[in-house]
């Protein structure tokens, strides 16, 4: 059995978790050891997985529980993500093959990343799309000596696709037209203002569904309600938190059999896993094209210049009720 | 025997690493560093002596040796671990005086272990008499089950400055390594430890730990950290902790979720209060309500604001749950599986970003959801409470919710005001039946009369300076010599100079309480008139009402419209109350009235009008 050993420092229901859990549902023989610094409810979200063992350390732990893991156990891969600094510091025996793994989906962050890492120490550097791959090269010093790699992400086909029989119940707002968004309580990637201004250009029926993930700071809650309140579409915004990975899917089946729409407003994506798998699920996706976005093939999509507002509202419009309408 | 009469062999083959002896003896009780010492040999298949591994002590006349240190007991231990040289097959020992000026005895016959690396240590000698081992040699496995918490504890004895770390590895059902868990510290060469003398060289330690999944074995070895010997006595001891005291494992309490039958009524209470104690019959109105709902048929899980007590955690009784407000997450994703109206959410003040995350889930499921105002969070943050809170989320919460319900006149106007909602209905706070139905003789004329004899006042309950008026309090207390007062509860100033007529008893709990408050002629509710105050509707006025006393109160709640309620709005207006409460007689009409007053003011009364409020009735 192969052994792999991951890093990451959020253990949420966020992007690494749906990677993680992909990578291990592909290779059901594969034994993935996971390893957190913070615990951000994402454990579950690997609890179907018997290849997978999740643990969260204590960030001034995680150096040396590396280490001794390395030291210990015959890893065929190590992986770390988003922690140059660490990278630096842990060393892994010979047989173990090591990758550094680039998922942020913001330039700046990723040179900050490349910048820092000792790329000395590494076999590969992975980044889950072409687009992030050469963001990464161009990244790089000219006289690098790892090899930077596109590895796309794998979707959880089990949970993202367009026939299972799990569809999630809305009987909220009867009638209404969902439009789901998920993301952050940020406007610097994820951008939920943009998706709060394009619902006040949707026709009443349109509500907004808004997805969020580990966020524990109230005050970012409490600017969200504060736009939305601004914008007066506060009436027009439902709240998911901490959904879990298997419920998500089940999510977007609902909202494309209530003829709704998936809205990214996000200013950049590395990889753009939102996107993929509420359109694995057959709901219509509206984007700004950012990032990779454009290099992805569904149904049913329509890519919009970044900051399009009313090209947004227009794309929701024209987008929703077409799965319903078709059937 | 004495010391020269110990003359013993040892057969030793390839599979042994070293050989653990322990010598008990006696040499008077006289304190004396190498009282004596054994000499030991080496040698192989064809008797030819094998050098021993370094280091150790060797003198031309007994050859490689150890000593035996006399303490000022009347039987000393000497406990050595010798390692075995390669191709050694037998061990020879031979005891001889030393410095003792007394003859030397040994007690027994001495312990003598072979370790093996790899196997277990045995704690036992070949003759089956319990034997320590090296911390070097410990070993042990146990069986383990993922998801339970589980005690180590051991014990060593340890050389004064000595330390060792206890190593933890956990395994797979094939004997493959897993990750260790957060509980440890991690050397980087050894793993996850924990040190086996506490920090002021206590000899037993315990650490609590969780089995990850996929674990099946916990093997537990010992390692040399600082010089000094340490042995371990005896087997650590592993228990179950999770299993033997009731609290509940991830998979443990999703099972018990998942085994609520579909058509059943279920009631998940999120609170600010702390966790329902059977022990303790303190109990606030969520944790009153809760065992009323499951008397009433409902399967509640209370997700108390602070961590249950393992033994308070779990079923804690028929139909009722109890866990962690840390486990809401995990509790909803399991009970949302659920829908339609059978299954309310109660938010009871604690309208915090994870109820408005839940809020719109719970309805696109079906799900009634309910918010209890118990008290006026807003104000509770503007002194230094409740940082989780923010107004706009308490106003988007009560403006969806189902229904609205406040337990005060001032916390109902507030909330119907900021929501714009005309239906939110006022359910007041109660006193426990059972208190109502015990304390009716203290609710009589006779009652009155001894207490009147004592001029005692008092109070029970949470004595921050955030909210109680101390200045008020202890003013009136120099005004009234003649009155003694009693206070009760946790939570007091650092820098009070009590008056001598004023007595701080401690926190309490509820039924070391009675016998003071039976001796009472007044309950005092001292809080400094502010707008936290108003909102309060004070549990303590209805025991008080209960047990047959006045109350002396600030304007808060509905006090004003209970029966013997005297209430202030000056410092002069306290301390006259209690001047008239301590002295003018309690009627029979003051009396009547509590018992009139009583028998709509009990918790069974307000959980009967709370079920209609779940069942949306």
């Amino acid at each position: 059995m192969e052994r792999v050993l991951s890093t990451y420092v959020n253990c949420s229901l966020g992007g690494m978790t749906s990677v993680y859990r992909a990578r291990a549902l592909a290779n059901p023989s594969t034994r993935y050891d996971l390893v957190f610094t913070k615990d951000r409810g994402g454990e579950s979200a690997f609890a179907d997985l018997p290849n997978c063992n999740v643990r969260i350390v204590r960030p001034d732990r995680l150096k040396n529980y590396l280490s001794f893991a390395l030291a210990t156990v015959d890893y065929d891969l190590f992986t770390v993500t988003s922690q140059p600094e660490l990278m630096n510091q842990v060393s892994a025996p010979a047989r173990t093959k090591v990758v550094y793994e680039v998922h942020a989906p913001i330039e700046t962050v990723v040179e900050s990343e490349m910048r820092t890492l000792d790329v000395t120490r590494v076999d590969e550097i992975w980044a889950p799309s072409e687009w992030a791959a050469d963001v990464v090269q161009q990244a790089l010093p000219r006289r690098k000596h790892a090899r930077v790699r596109a590895v796309p992400n794998l979707i959880d086909r089990t949970r993202f696709n367009p026939t299972a029989r799990e569809v999630a119940p809305l009987r909220g707002r009867p009638g209404a037209i969902p439009v789901i968004w998920i993301g952050r309580m940020e406007n610097v990637q994820k951008n939920y203002t943009d998706f709060l201004r394009v619902l006040r250009l949707l026709p009443p029926e349109y509500y907004g569904l808004l997805l969020f993930s580990f966020e524990t700071d109230p005050a970012r809650m409490s600017a969200v309600l504060g736009a939305a309140g601004m914008l007066g579409v506060e009436d027009r915004i439902d709240f998911y938190f901490n959904v879990p990975q298997q419920d998500v899917g089940a999510l977007h089946r609902a909202v494309r059999d209530a003829g709704g729409v998936f809205c990214s407003t996000a200013l950049s994506e590395s990889y753009g896993y939102g996107v993929v798998e509420a359109g694995a699920c057959g709901l219509p996706v509206a984007a700004y094209d950012v990032g990779p976005l454009s290099e992805h093939v569904l149904e049913d999509y329509r890519l919009v210049p970044v900051g399009d507002l009313r090209g947004m509202a227009h794309a929701v419009r024209a987008l929703s009720g077409r799965v319903t309408a078709e059937a | 025997m004495t010391i020269e009469d110990l003359d013993q062999q040892v057969e030793l083959d390839d599979s042994v690493s070293s050989i653990f002896v322990e010598i008990h003896f006696a040499n008077g009780g006289v304190a004396t560093r190498k009282a004596a010492l054994v000499a030991f040999a080496f040698t192989d298949e064809a008797g030819e002596s094998v050098v021993p591994v370094s280091p150790y002590l060797e003198s031309e006349r007994f050859g490689p040796y150890f000593y035996l240190h006399a303490g000022p007991d009347e039987v000393s231990v000497s406990r050595t671990t010798i390692p075995r040289p390669e191709g050694a097959t037998r061990l020879t020992l031979r005891g001889h005086p030393w410095l003792s000026k007394t003859p030397v005895e040994v007690v027994g016959a001495p312990t003598i272990v072979v370790e093996r690396p790899g196997s277990e240590s045995t704690f036992a000698d070949s003759a089956g008499k319990p034997a320590s081992v090296l911390i070097d040699q410990l070993k042990v496995v146990y069986d383990v089950e993922p998801g339970v918490r589980y005690r180590v504890e051991w014990t060593v004895d340890a050389a004064p400055g000595a330390q060792a770390l206890m190593l933890f590895d956990y395994q797979d059902a094939t004997g493959a390594s897993l990750p260790p868990g957060p509980e440890f510290q991690i050397q980087p060469q050894f793993g996850a430890f924990t040190y086996a003398v506490g920090p002021d060289g206590e000899g037993t330690r315990a650490i609590e730990i969780t089995v990850p999944r996929g674990v099946a074995r916990l093997v537990l070895t010992g390692q040399t950290w600082k010089t000094g010997a340490i042995t371990v006595p005896s087997r650590p001891v592993v228990t179950g902790a999770g299993l033997e005291v009731g609290a509940l494992s991830s998979e443990q309490l999703v099972q018990h979720l998942g085994a609520i039958p579909s058509d059943a009524k279920v009631l998940v209470v999120y609170t600010t209060a702390g966790p329902i104690s059977l022990k303790n019959s303190l109990l606030r109105r969520s944790n009153r309500l809760a065992m009323e709902y499951a008397d009433a048929g409902w399967n509640v899980v209370f997700l108390a604001f602070g961590t249950p007590a393992p033994d308070e955690s779990g079923l804690i009784a028929e139909r009722i749950l109890q866990v962690g407000r840390d486990s809401l997450s995990l509790v909803m994703d399991v009970l949302l599986a659920r829908t339609g109206a059978n299954n309310v959410l109660l938010c009871s003040s604690f309208a915090d970003m994870s109820m408005v995350g839940l809020l719109d889930r719970c309805h696109d499921h079906g799900w009634r959801v309910i918010y209890e105002v118990r008290d006026d969070m807003e104000e509770f943050k503007r002194v230094g409470y409740s940082k989780w809170y923010e107004q706009n989320f308490e106003v988007r919460f009560a403006k969806r919710a189902d229904a609205v319900l406040a337990v005060s006149p001032r916390l109902r106007d507030k909330i119907a005001v900021i929501t714009g909602r005309e239906d939110v209905q006022l359910v007041p706070n109660a006193a426990p039946d059972a208190l109502i139905e015990a304390a009716a003789p203290l609710r009589t004329a006779e009652a009155w009369e001894r207490r009147a004899r004592l001029r005692k006042v008092g109070y029970v309950g949470h004595l921050t300076a955030s909210w109680f008026d101390w200045p008020w309090l202890l003013a009136s207390a120099d005004e009234l010599s003649d009155v003694r007062f009693e206070i009760i509860g946790h939570g007091m100033p650092d820098d009070l100079v009590l008056p001598s007529n004023v007595r701080y008893l401690g926190p309490k709990t509820h039924d070391e309480c009675l016998p003071y408050v039976e001796e009472w002629s007044a309950g005092l509710v001292p809080f400094k008139i502010s707008r936290l105050t108003y909102g309060v509707d004070p549990n303590k006025a209805y025991e008080y009402v209960a047990m047959g006393i006045r109350t002396i109160s600030a304007p808060m709640g509905q006090v004003e419209s209970m029966p013997g309620v005297l209430t202030y709005t000056t410092q002069r207006g306290m301390a006259e109350a209690i001047r008239a409460s301590v002295s003018k007689p309690l009627g029979a009409q003051e009396l009547e009235g509590f018992e009139d007053y009583l028998a709509t003011a009990s918790w069974s009364e307000r959980a009967g009008r709370m079920l209609n409020i779940l069942e949306g009735e």
